[in-house]
């Protein structure tokens, strides 16, 4: 006599419907490339935000001072203005790294391409 | 460096406009509409594939039930069937036995009923055949007749003591 | 080829002399002038150009049969696009949608830009700080402008860090502001130098193989290996292009 426990031919059917549905999931909810940034393109990154920050001070500064003929107040004025915008940007970028970063380990275990 | 020589910056800054913005215009009117709508359609696809798989699995598994239930019944009933049978061979078997036995029952007792009469009879006729010759005995040997009755009755009492 | 050209058009002087910037040199192609303006036909624009053809072809032609299956092209635009997307999801949200199509063609047309530089004799628009702050500008100006759109007045909160004394609000706004008109600085320095220091210092040591005939080998496999970080460079620095006009982007229309 025949179990009659014994399991349908239709279950590994099932069970691959179901994975591909899990897949489809997985897919959609990821799909995203890690954001966290190497040494040498965070240094480079954290410099040109510093760089610019003093450019845009010191050219405010120069306008300011060809336009009114008070040289050098207004560049020496814009261009501490400028550096201290500087470390403000150094700020902002260390933040956003450090939650890209703990977004990242966050979601490390996720995901397998997060390299 | 090149990169200030500023006697090129109106033509870099107007074709690089031109140039953008005909790329907007293609990738917003033509380009981006499509891929969007082919991969929308993929989704849906897939979707409604995936469906009609789950679905079908569900029928089918329905039918296999169904099936193994079929399968199941019809194997109850050839059982319950080949059980009737055989209850049956067998109570016809019993009553055979039964009216077979009876017989030879019937025939043993008419036998020994048979045999009983037989012994009787040759009792009875040797009785008698004792009595006359006991009866003949007597008149040879004291001369006496002693009747026929009387021979016999002696005969039975010598018998009857015997036995 | 522009190396070997520079190497024989300076060596002929004794020792060799590389110009590892005539690369960047830009001629006219169709010479156009519009009153003082020199607005020339060049190899800038023709490489602008041949980005905008091969980005609607590669969007456009495997599209054609709208296939549920994609070809091998077809899956590169649809990476393409989807990578665009989920960048612009991401870091803006739903409401960034609208500007999908602005993202995807300038993610699209400097990644193509930066790619091209790859190849011997062409020529890098993107390595032109004229080009990569044109587009700064663009997404700075627009960025702002969707802020105050969507904001009004209330925008300017932006450039007043919350909490902060009293005061010290002017000098904050300053620093504030001095911060926020650098990014699109920031924004084209970061392209222009990457893209400027990648691809002369490729097309230098590419140079030395041509000088160096037999020896050239050396210089070749620095070449070889420079071409492969240039090429991560190329899409990195598309990439940190579009993805910061996407923050910029949600910036204007969240406000932190």
């Amino acid at each position: 006599m025949n179990d009659p426990e014994k399991p349908s031919p239709l279950d590994g059917l099932g069970k691959r419907i179901k994975a591909a549905r899990e897949r489809r999931e997985d897919r959609e909810g990821s799909g995203r490339q890690s954001r966290s940034y190497s040494g040498l393109g965070l240094g480079l990154r954290i410099t040109t935000e510093m760089v610019s920050a003093l450019a845009v001070g010191v050219g405010i500064g120069l306008v300011l001072d060809t336009w009114l003929g008070t040289q050098p107040w207004f560049l020496i004025v814009f261009f501490v203005l400028g550096a201290a915008a500087a470390f403000v940007n150094l700020i902002r970028v260390a933040n956003q790294v450090d939650a890209a970063r703990r977004r990242d380990e966050e979601g490390a275990e996720r995901r397998d391409d997060g390299a | 460096m090149p990169q200030f020589n500023p006697e090129w910056f109106a033509s870099q800054i107007f074709w690089l406009v031109v140039t953008f913005v005909v790329l907007y215009l293609l990738m917003s009117r033509i380009a981006l509409p499509r891929v969007s709508q082919i991969i929308e359609d993929r989704q849906n696809k897939v979707e409604d594939d995936l469906a009609k798989a789950e679905k079908l699995r569900t029928e089918a598994q329905e039918v296999y039930q169904a099936y193994e239930k079929a399968l199941q019944e019809a194997r109850a009933d050839a059982q319950k069937v080949l059980r009737e049978t055989g209850d049956e061979i067998a109570a016809e078997q019993a009553k055979r036995n039964e009216a077979f036995t009876k017989e030879l029952d019937q025939k043993t007792r008419e036998a020994e009923d048979r045999i009983q009469a037989a012994k009787t009879e040759a009792l009875d006729s040797l009785q008698s055949v004792a009595g006359e010759v006991a009866q003949s005995a007597t008149a040879k040997l004291i001369g006496a007749n002693i009747g026929k009755d009387r021979a016999e009755k002696a005969v039975k009492q010598a018998m009857g003591g015997e036995s | 080829m522009a190396e070997a050209q520079s190497a024989n058009g300076h060596g002929g002087g004794g020792g060799f002399e590389l110009d590892p910037l005539h690369q960047f040199e830009i001629h006219a192609i169709v010479p156009i002038q519009v009153g003082d303006l020199n607005l020339s036909y060049t190899n800038s624009s023709l490489w602008m150009t041949i980005a905008v053809i091969l980005i609607t072809a590669l969007m456009t032609l495997p599209t054609r049969g709208r296939a549920l299956i994609p070809g091998r092209i077809q899956s590169i635009a649809e990476v393409l696009y989807e990578t665009t997307a989920n960048m612009l999801r991401e870091s803006a949200g739903r409401e960034g949608r609208a500007y999908f199509p602005f993202i995807f063609s300038l993610f699209s047309f400097l990644l193509v830009g930066n790619l091209q530089g790859l190849i011997p004799g062409s020529f890098t628009f993107t390595s032109h700080i004229v080009v990569t702050f044109s587009l700064a500008i663009v997404v700075f100006l627009g960025t702002t402008a969707i802020g105050f759109i969507k904001h009004g007045p209330h925008f300017l909160k932006f450039f007043m860090p919350e909490g902060a004394p009293i005061w010290s609000a002017p000098l904050l706004v300053f620093i504030e502001l001095i911060s926020y008109l650098s990014r699109p600085v920031s924004l084209a320095l970061r392209l222009f130098a990457n893209m400027l220091v990648g691809h002369a210092l490729l097309k230098t040591i590419a140079g030395f193989v041509f000088v160096l005939g037999i020896a050239g080998i050396v210089p070749l496999a620095a070449t070889v290996a420079i071409t492969a970080l240039e090429f991560l460079v190329a899409v990195l620095q598309a990439y940190v292009f579009a993805i910061l006009s996407c923050i910029y982007l949600n910036d204007a229309l969240h406000m932190h």
